[in-house]
């Protein structure tokens, strides 16, 4: 009784910032909930020209057609390993870049290369992959050149399935790690100077300062990204990878979205592609819920 | 009370700021809708509405959906000479460059307003006119097409017509060999060898452009290099091969089970394991191996001949004294030899069956199909745009490229007596490459091999599957040629072919093709 | 006496590392633009053969200028910039207010309306569905139908919400003591001190609006709406290996030039380069955060 009565005076009392959830719920409810009817044609056969109504139930085929490939042991290895290398040695880059820039005093300075290190997030892996062919080609890419002259072997980076994970990861950090930096340079900059000037006073140097204010005043927004990023941990990255791959590469390189892309199976096989959206966003749910629930626990932080 | 106020005034805002944008593109797209045209093109859409509203025979606006092309369909002067000679106008929408079969297939499954449409990949139309969504043009072009029966033959309609109906005006392509292989002429007489006739004086060819390095490039000489493909032309055919598809004793015979499958194989793995075969070719990027030719490290490339005015231009400056043709057909140990010839449908125009003007879409296209309308809209006229030389249509540059070059996006059906002639002044843009297409082109007819499914009516099975099967042969051959060719690699690559549907698609062929 | 002579020098070495560190990304990060600046700036034949490292070969305005002077460029150019800014304003402004309320998480329903938000990023119901809403919405072939079914990223919304709760409860309990309503304070004291995070969210939104081509691509079939960057994403395609194999002859003769593909490029890429600069001013940290409480 005491609850119900706190419940509705808590409504009453912040009645205005309930008012403040309609428009986002209006947008919610035609946006994403009206189309989200969508995914039962994961479980059909379906025929655009006949519509849902028309279509034939099919079950769980379409998951099976996926799990049943020869190759499907392979290539969900591949994503799982690509994403997992992706996330761990990725994921602190932006971070370090954000308190490493924090650190620079020199205004010019900080904002030139803020501005130079978000550059290569505004060029398509289209474009990108040809530049990195070039430059790491065996016969005369710069890259080999290096290692040559201080006597190594070239190595081809591209056909060789030591590497290629290493390319990929690489590669996908250097175009995004300065674009991901903002939002910690942003979170950086939201915290109170006062803080690192009191701790100044009681003589502690700048490397502890990151451990002692930065990254608990950022801890928020790091649990944040972590539980989202790995909610995509089954996209390891596939316009990136079709771009780079070749078949001598498939064994060490070919993920899930190059597999279905490959095998044509994104172009008009609705119900198929939906059945794999529907497994990659299962996965992804389950482990954003885990996630937050594990970082309420160890950390004290979560999204909810 | 403020406080009241202020949050309606918030919400008041953000509910309005959607409401009025809204409202805005609606009217927006009213706008763009009335005046026929596209405000990138005002002066070309002016005229048309009211000219016509004036005439006693009023003819409709056509709403057509295109093709990808970079120019803007609505102010293009073929746009404007259609109207002149028709009297219809068309306002054209485009489909994206990107996966256009994904967007046409949800449009028509959504109820579109289009009068006609071309399909560039012929199955989606054989899909639309199964599942009902199309006009049946028949009765409309036998009282209004007498051009369209002239000029199309009855072969051609054949390929439109589904049950007995004729549901679409097909465009034919030019039938011609598209790739080769060019190769370094100086180089050729740098070593002393002759133009090679056979694979054994290709290998020989290119091992002395390894040893003696003509080109004076180092460790960055590269005898031969391709795209990172499985099947090299004139090389395939020297071994009997002529693309994904090829005839055997009457038969259709996938590249995957060819019996010279093995041996070509192993023919281009010696290549590689020699070093006269691009190490890098797996990952040889269309714009990677053009530079290795351009800039003088390679002395064979496999190329099409639509890309030689560029390469011409740029071989030209880094290696002034350059000079490089197609290698004619080279004969393989069986003493075979050729070349695959592509051609088939270009698009297939139709109309769905939601369009408000299907007589009309007919009336139009007969008019384009009148012989002098048809040479009009494809070459333009005589002395502006082209001249004519010993019965060879010149190009006037740059009015020709300017005004017609891409005439062929507009065309509705061929004039399909007359086309490939008129089509032949595209490739007067530059010399070096009508003289090659010549080169691969004008070759003894036994040579030539045309692609087995170019005219194939609608194989639903091939239809789903023929893309994949394609790359996944190509894949093998690329694998095979790298790390080595065997009883158990062919037998591999066999095995992923018919568990990607292969089997099935094989057996759909047969049966097509027994039955022609 | 020694200790205090030691600290300074391990920052020291400290510094001049991260000094070395961000000036070697920054090497790293600009040479592929500088490549493309380069090849914008090039002669056709030089890109051809693979000429153009980081300094133009052949120089030549030309490329530049074709693009810049072709109509279609110039079009799809106010196009974007219209889509990017109004885009950009709704969304911010609806995001915003969104926000607020879920990042008092205490009050009954807020974390169920979250978790509403969340799912959203995971699920959706594809291509199909979608296409038949806007299509039923009647915003086929306007750009409403770029902007409406963008209002709200969840993933911006969590930013956003993420830093009210970060803000002080101090500032806000303070205000209503004050006899302040909710709204007031959001309008007067949250919105003021959120300048970080609302120019990250600004920034976040303008380069999706300006960088979508895939809704154009669905939703627009009239030429003369087509933003730039699905005109570029076109141009660019054009050339791929995929579309070189496929493509009939007549459309690879009118392929455009490499030059003229990479002038397409930088031009439509240094508009949206330029909003980050701008917006960096709001990245100082703590500026406004000091300044309301001092």
């Amino acid at each position: 009784m005491k609850g119900r009565i706190q419940w509705t005076s808590q409504v009453r009392r912040n009645y205005d910032l309930y008012l403040l959830l309609i428009p986002g719920l209006v947008f919610l409810a035609i946006f994403k909930y009206t189309p989200i009817y969508g995914l039962v044609i994961a479980f059909q056969e379906f025929n655009i020209f006949k519509g849902i109504g028309g279509s034939e139930w099919v079950g769980f085929k379409q998951f099976e057609r996926l799990f049943s490939s020869d190759d499907f042991g392979r290539v969900m290895t591949n994503t799982l390993l690509i994403s997992l290398y992706k996330i761990v040695i990725l994921f602190p880059i932006p971070i370090a870049l954000a308190i490493f820039l924090n650190e620079v005093g020199k205004m010019w300075f900080k904002r030139t290369v803020q501005t130079i290190i978000y550059l290569p997030h505004f060029l398509s892996w289209v474009i990108i992959a040809g530049l990195f062919v070039n430059i790491m080609s065996p016969s005369n890419g710069i890259v080999n050149n290096m290692i040559e002259f201080f006597g190594g072997e070239p190595i081809n980076f591209f056909m060789d399935n030591d590497y290629f994970r290493s390319v990929i990861v690489a590669t996908a950090g250097w175009k995004e790690a300065g674009w991901n930096a903002i939002i910690f340079i942003a979170a950086i900059a939201g915290l109170d100077p006062e803080l690192y000037e009191a701790s100044k006073l009681d003589g502690a140097s700048r490397i502890q300062q990151i451990f002692t204010i930065t990254l608990p005043g950022i801890a928020s927004t790091i649990v944040l990204m972590f539980i989202l990023r790995i909610g995509h941990v089954l996209e390891a990255g596939t316009e990136q990878i079709l771009l780079l791959y070749n078949p001598t590469v498939y064994e060490t390189g070919d993920v899930i979205g190059t597999y279905i892309y490959r095998m044509g199976l994104t172009s008009m096989e609705y119900s198929f592609s939906t059945a794999v959206g529907l497994f990659e966003s299962v996965i992804g749910f389950f482990l954003v819920i885990g996630g937050n629930w594990m970082a309420k626990r160890v950390t004290g932080k979560s999204i909810w | 009370m403020s406080r009241k106020k202020g949050l309606a005034a918030l919400l008041v805002l953000l509910l309005s700021f959607a409401t009025i944008l809204a409202a805005c593109g609606g009217n927006n797209k009213d706008a763009g809708g009335n005046s026929g045209a596209s405000p990138a093109s005002p002066s070309a859409s002016a005229k048309a509405p009211e000219s016509s509203a004036a005439a006693p025979e009023e003819k409709p606006v056509l709403k057509a959906l295109r093709n990808y092309m970079q120019d803007d369909y609505n102010s293009y002067p073929v746009n404007q000479y259609i109207q002149e000679k028709t009297g219809y106008t068309v306002r054209n929408d485009m489909l994206p460059q990107e996966k256009p079969g994904d967007k046409l297939n949800l449009i028509m499954a959504s109820g579109a307003d289009y009068d006609f449409i071309d399909a560039m990949n012929t199955q989606d139309f054989f899909n639309f006119a199964k599942n009902g969504a199309l006009t049946d043009l028949t009765p409309l072009i036998e009282q209004f097409g007498p051009n369209i029966k002239q000029a199309l033959s009855p072969e051609s309609l054949a390929g439109a017509t589904v049950d007995g109906k004729i549901y679409g005006i097909p465009t034919l392509n030019v039938s011609y060999v598209r790739d080769g292989l060019l190769i370094r002429t100086d180089w050729l007489d740098k070593v002393g060898k002759a133009m090679p006739k056979t694979l054994d004086e290709f290998v020989d060819v290119l091992k002395a452009f390894k040893e003696q390095d003509p080109g004076g490039n180092g460790k960055n000489n590269i005898p031969f290099t391709i795209d990172s493909i499985g099947l090299v032309d004139n090389i395939m055919g020297a071994f009997g091969i002529y693309g994904q598809w090829n005839e055997l004793d009457g038969k259709p015979v996938n590249v995957s089970s060819h019996p010279a499958l093995k041996d070509y194989a192993s023919f281009v793995r010696s290549l590689y394991e020699q070093g006269l075969l691009d190490k890098e070719f797996a990952t040889n990027k269309s714009a990677t191996s053009a530079e290795k030719f351009t800039s003088g490290r390679a002395g064979v490339i496999w190329a099409r001949w639509s890309s030689i005015p560029g390469y011409d231009e740029a071989i030209k400056k880094n290696v002034p004294d350059a000079a490089y043709q197609f290698i004619p057909p080279m004969t393989g140990p069986d003493g075979q030899s050729g070349f695959t010839q592509i051609g088939g449908f270009n698009k297939i125009t139709f109309v769905p069956k939601s369009a408000k003007h299907p007589e009309d879409v007919v009336k139009m296209v007969n008019a384009m199909l009148d012989p002098e309308t048809f040479k009009g809209i494809f070459v333009g006229e005589e002395g502006v745009t082209y001249t004519l030389e010993n019965g060879n249509y010149m190009p006037i540059e740059p009015a020709f490229f300017e005004q017609r070059g891409s005439a062929n996006n507009f065309v509705i059906g061929m004039d399909e007596a007359n086309f490939v002639t008129y089509w032949q002044a595209r490739l007067q843009k530059s010399k070096a490459m009508f003289d090659n297409f010549q080169l691969v082109n004008n070759i003894p007819k036994e040579q030539i091999h045309q692609d087995v499914l170019a005219f194939a009516p609608y194989l639903p099975k091939y239809s789903a599957n023929g893309a994949k099967l394609d790359s996944a042969v190509n894949d093998y051959l690329i694998k095979m040629i790298v790390d080595g060719v065997s009883d158990d690699s062919i037998a591999s690559l066999q095995k992923a072919w018919n568990g990607a549907g292969g089997e099935e698609v094989a057996q759909e062929v047969s049966v097509w093709y027994a039955s022609k | 006496m020694e200790h205090s002579i030691k600290r300074p020098w391990s920052e020291k070495i400290y510094i001049g590392a991260v000094y070395v560190i961000l000036i070697g990304s920054g090497i790293l990060c600009l040479f592929p633009f500088l490549n493309v600046l380069a090849k914008s700036l090039s002669a056709n034949w030089a890109i051809i053969s693979g000429k153009v490292g980081l300094l133009p070969v052949a120089f030549t305005m030309e490329n530049v200028m074709f693009v810049l002077r072709d109509r279609l460029f110039q079009n799809a150019f106010l196009i974007s910039v219209f889509v990017t800014v109004v885009g950009s304003l709704g969304a911010v402004l609806f995001t915003a207010v969104s926000a607020y309320p879920l990042s008092k998480k205490h009050l009954p329903g807020i974390k169920f309306i979250l978790l509403l938000y969340i799912f959203t990023m995971l699920f959706n119901g594809g291509l199909v569905p979608t296409y038949l809403l806007i299509k039923n919405l009647h915003l086929m072939d306007n750009l409403a139908s770029l902007i409406l079914p963008a209002l709200i990223n969840v993933f911006n919304l969590l930013l956003m919400k993420n830093y009210y709760e970060s803000l002080p409860e101090s500032l806000e309990e303070s205000a209503k003591l004050d006899g302040a309503s909710n709204l007031r304070i959001v309008l007067s004291i949250v919105i003021p001190i959120s300048a970080p995070v609302f120019a990250t969210i600004s920034l976040f939104y303008a380069v999706y609006f300006w960088s979508n081509w895939f809704h154009p691509m669905l939703y627009l079939n009239d030429p003369s709406l087509k933003p730039l960057q699905l005109y570029l994403r076109d141009i660019i395609l054009q050339a791929s290996d995929e579309n070189l194999l496929n493509q009939d002859i007549d459309a690879l003769l009118n392929l455009s030039p490499e030059g003229i593909r990479n002038a397409t490029i930088i031009v439509s890429t240094i508009p949206i380069l330029l909003v980050y600069p701008m917006l960096q001013k709001y990245f100082i940290k703590g500026i406004l955060i000091g300044s309301v409480k001092g």
